[in-house]
This record gives structure tokens, sequence and C-alpha cells, in this order.
């Protein structure tokens, strides 16, 4: 889940999302990307096993960013919910990137038990200086980084800032640059996540 | 049957009538073999979970981070009420059958259960924004509007108090009218009787030569309370009262000041707002009961007139319409307008008789129609209809 993805390119993330995406796909995943797109909404299958699904927050006015992340992650939470119901009995894992897809995320391992993965780019205290909306914006990414399964940083001065901003135990954080494209070490996290929760092997969708 | 109903009101945290209706119907369900359980928000001094009556209450933590607006602070609260109402009903033994939402306030919790959990889920609109604004004029508004538009959009079916309210939610939502069941409010009538004494606490009010007229209702410009003060003179040519009016809003100092300009200052009381125990007596200390609304959704103070056994005036409109039956259970006059609605109010105050028998047809009609148990056996018949739809269905938490 990613609140962005070519073609809507606004900061890192498009790209890193859509990187990520083709190479578990090319390393034999099945990989539904949610994503946000204010008119293309709908499926895209992107060839052998990448799919596309494109939401739009079902409220269109909105006096702030985080009444529109919340009202989008419903969105999100409705249309992974169908995909974890529609396909295989295989089991499923989110890889929710920022406090952007996390309320959905919690929903989805609250009420299904999916666990997640979150990929954190920044922190609000780094990236404001407290405006009206902070405070809502750091429940969210804390209560996010706390229940992650895993949490993916970019470079170890952030999972630093992680660590000490929300007390996220260190064996959870993992240091994993999307530029030196480690799809390997990815999948490798995946799999020990899913074993860590005690789901078998032949139980996973992963290669 | 079990049903999670979501509500951010429900007492002892009361803020408008939602808190009253779900405490009423939740009870009055229970009676009827529906399990329920409460989700609601926490208030001071209350436990985050108790059974009452029957029912189960879990209130949640609602303050979990500032936000600058009810807007956000809603939407921030129902990512908090969601993952506990999923926890809760995941924890159950008995499965829940189906989600009951009251209003926007909680509708981006019960939405996402809808659809995690694969459960039908059932909306009361008790009001709109549009309504409550007259017309759209801010993006607060708009954002109001647009949520309570999404959940009518992703419920099962509507619940709506009047047939007033089933069109214009209707008009208002693009909504198919066929969608909609109109269940009225209830009244609990236990609470208005037994015995108490009249005339000191009417002393309080009027003196013995005066009769009591009543107005109950924010002093705003929509509940026309205006229109009674204008219709003081013309009541007072013909009968001695005392005009009390309940309840506060942005208008109290204008009517005052026009109670003074039109000389029966002394003839109108402006009590503000009073605790539920005055105002029960007030109503059974009344001589009739004024309603005179310019917009009325549904109008519980007719109820609760009806159930003190207080003769009613109302103008012709909104839920007043429906509830009462002109010359039988109340007197309607026609809207917005001072002549008619003192035509009314004197109709009542001088003929004893007729002010008898509308008094004994309304306190039946209200027993017959207007009980929490009529209520709650009319919303377990929409909870059924929903519930047989969606077995036939293919919709459900399974996975393929």
């Amino acid at each position: 889940m990613s609140w962005e993805f070519p073609p809507r390119i606004i900061g890192q993330i498009s790209g890193d999302s859509e990187k990520i995406a083709l190479g578990l796909a090319k390393h034999g995943c099945k990989v539904d990307v949610v994503t946000y797109h204010d008119s293309l909404i709908g499926k895209e299958s992107r060839g052998e096993g990448l799919r596309i699904h494109r939401v739009t927050s079902p409220v269109r006015t909105h006096g702030n960013v985080v009444t529109w992340a919340l009202t989008l992650n419903t969105e999100l939470e409705r249309v992974a919910a169908d995909i974890i119901y529609e396909s295989s009995d295989q089991f499923k894992l989110v890889h929710a990137f920022e406090w952007m897809c996390v309320p959905a995320a919690i929903q989805l391992k609250k009420t299904l038990g999916t666990p997640y993965l979150l990929s954190l780019y920044s922190t609000e205290s780094e990236r404001s200086a407290g405006g009206p909306l902070s405070g809502a914006i750091t429940y969210l990414e804390k209560s996010g980084a706390l229940q992650a399964a895993k949490i993916i940083v970019n470079s170890k001065a952030r999972a630093e800032i992680v660590q000490k901003n929300y007390n996220v135990p260190p064996d959870r954080l993992i240091v994993l640059d999307v530029a030196t494209n480690p799809i390997d070490e990815l999948i490798e996290q995946y799999r020990s996540t899913l074993s860590n929760l005690g789901i078998r092997e032949e139980q996973s969708d992963l290669p | 049957m079990k049903v999670a109903l979501f509500a951010w009101e429900f007492p002892p945290k009361i803020v408008g009538g939602i808190a009253r209706h779900v405490y009423g119907l939740t009870r009055a369900l229970s009676k009827i073999g529906v399990e329920t359980l409460v989700f609601t928000c926490e208030f001071p001094g209350s436990p985050r979970e108790e059974k009452i009556d029957g029912v189960h209450v879990f209130r949640v933590d609602s303050y979990r981070a500032p936000t600058p607006d009810l807007g956000t602070w809603d939407l921030v609260m129902n990512q908090s009420m969601e993952e506990t109402a999923a926890e809760i009903m995941n924890s159950e033994n008995e499965p829940v059958d189906l989600l009951h939402a009251h209003e926007w306030l909680v509708a981006k919790a019960a939405i996402g259960l809808k659809h995690t959990l694969r459960l039908p889920l059932l909306a009361t609109i008790h009001a709109t924004e549009y309504g409550r604004r007259n017309g759209l004029h801010d993006d607060n508004e708009r954002m109001i509007h647009e949520i309570e538009r999404w959940l009518t959009f992703e419920a099962w079916r509507v619940v709506c108090c009047s047939s007033f309210m089933a069109d214009h939610v209707s008009w208002a939502f693009s909504l198919p009218r066929q969608k909609i069941d109109v269940i009225p409010n209830g009244v609990d009538v236990k609470e208005f009787v037994g015995t108490i004494q009249k005339a000191p606490f009417r002393r309080l009010y009027a003196v013995p030569e005066e009769k009591i007229v009543l107005f109950v209702g924010r002093l705003v410009y929509e509940k026309g309370a205006s229109l009674l003060v204008e219709a003081v003179p013309r009541v007072l040519a013909r009968t001695n009262a005392k005009f009390v009016f309940v309840g506060d809003g942005y208008m109290k100092e204008q009517l005052i000041a026009r109670a003074r300009q039109l000389g029966v200052a002394h003839k109108t009381y402006f009590t503000g707002y009073v605790d539920e125990k005055t105002l029960k007596q007030l109503y059974r200390v009344a001589d009739v009961c004024v309603f005179p609304s310019l917009y009325e959704p549904f109008g519980i103070v007719a109820l609760e007139a009806m159930a003190a056994r207080a003769p009613i005036v109302v103008a012709d409109t909104g839920g007043f319409s429906e509830v009462l039956e002109h010359d039988r259970t109340g007197v309607k006059v026609y809207p917005n307008n001072v002549e008619s609605l003192a035509w009314g109010i004197v109709r009542v105050l001088t003929d004893d008789g007729y002010a008898s028998y509308l008094k004994a047809n309304a306190a039946r009609k209200v027993l017959e129609e207007y009980s929490w148990d009529q209520i709650a056996s009319r919303t377990k018949k929409v909870y059924e209809r929903i519930l047989e739809e969606y077995e036939k269905g293919t919709w459900k938490p399974v996975f393929t």
C-alpha cells in the first residue's frame, strides 16, 4: 500500500514502490499494489503476478491532509480486504509505505490478522515544526510503527531516529536501501516475518 | 441475533438526541432477544466497559491526539473506535451479525469494519448537515455532508425518523428512496408519570390564575420561538397566561428585548437550560405545549408532551405533520403564521373539554406507536430483512 505510484509521482516513494513491486513479481511473488489516484480508478494487470488497484477518497472536500488520508484509508482497507478474501488461501502480508497508509494497515491487522511491514522515509518531527496537524500525524505514525511486524528504513541514521522517537525494539528495525535493489533481502524479511508469526512456508505466497 | 451499534454519544455522555435514542433502542432490543454491543466515546468517570440492562457498552479512547477541528477529531477517533471494536468483536464467542451506525460521526469505523469483516451495515440518519445549516457554506460543512453521503451509499439500508427526513435524505444524497425505512423516535412514557406535587412547582413559574404556555427548544431561528413571542399579545387579549421558554440559543436576548417592546415581558419567562427532572415536571404542569418550528426533522418534544399528557399546538411542518393528527391528538397551525399560532393556543386554553380530549387521544397514541418497545420491534424487522438478503448473497467473510 502506497499513497503514490506511477503515473502519480510526488516524491521518492512512487519510484521505490514501483521498483519493489516489479522486483517482487519478477522473483515470482504475487503482488497487489493498492494506491491512490484521483481519476484512474480500478484494477490494472501488469503482466504475470502484478496488479495495481487505484482508489480515491470517498469524500472529496477536505479541510486538511489528515481527514483526506483517513477517509482514503478506508478505501485502501476495503480494496485490500477484498484482495485478501478473493485470492487463494495462501497467507497475505501487507507492506505499507509511510503514515499515509498506516490506518488501513492497522485495521487489516486487527480485523483479519494480516501482519504488515512499514517503510518509513521520514518522521513527522523531522518534516514539521509542530503545526496543528502534527499531533494527529505523529499519533498515526507512532501507532503504525509500534504495531508493525518490521519497520524498513533506508539508513542507520534514520533507524536511530525512529527508535528514539517511537521507542521501537531495535530488532524490528531493518535498514534496507531500495537504490541497491535489495529484493532478495526484502523477500527474506517477509519470510522471517511470517515464520516469526508461526506461518509455515507452504502457506505463504513467497517463492 | 447480535448487533454492534456505533454512536459517538451514549449516556452518561449526552450531547444531543442520539444518546437517548440509542439508549432507549438498545434496552428495548435486549427485551426481544437482540443482543447488542454499543461502541461509543469515553466519558469521565464512566467505565470503559459495562453491561446495563442487557446492553454491553464499550467506551473507546477518543482523545489520542490533539486535533484542530471537529472533523479531524472525529476521523482520528474513528480510527481508535474501529481498532477497539475489531479487537472486541474478534474476541467474542458469538460472532456479530450486523453493524448499525448512527450518524456520520461513526461512519468511517463502521464502513471499515463492514469491508474487513464483511458484515451488513445499517445506518440511521437522525439529521443532515444540509438541514442543520440550512445549506452548505464552507469546506467543513461540505466534508460532513460528503461523509453522510458516503455512509448512506455504503449502508445496506438507511433508517430515517420521518417520511419528511426520508425524502430529504433521498434528495440530499441521491439515494434511492426504496433503500430508506421510516422508523420514528421513541419515548419512555414511564418517565413522565407518577405523582408529583403540582401546585408548589407550578408557583415557581406562574400565578394560579395564569395558564402556562410552554415552549421547549433551542432559541434559534428554525425552532420558531420568535413567532411565539409575537403571538403573546394576541393570546393575552383572549385569556390570562404565562409563556415559559425552556432552552437557550443565540436568539435569547433578541426574544427578551422583543417581549419588552411588545409590553409583555412580565408574561414571559426565559428559563435557559433546565435539568431533565425539571423539564419533565414542566411538561406536566403546562396547560398547552407550543412548538412553532419552521424546520423539524422529527420533533421528539411532541412525544414528550404527549407522554406527559399536555395538549399540543404545533406548526404543520416536518416530523410534526406526521406525528400529530389535527383535532385528534393536537392542534396544527400554519407554519410561520403568528395569527394562526395565536388562534391554536387560544383554542386549547379556552376549551378545557377540548384540551382533555386531545390529551387522552395523544396519550393513547404515544403508547401504541412511540414506545421504545414498538420502535425496537420495527428496527428488529429491518435487521431481519437485511440478514435475509445478506444470507442469500455471496458477499461473505469466507476466504475463497
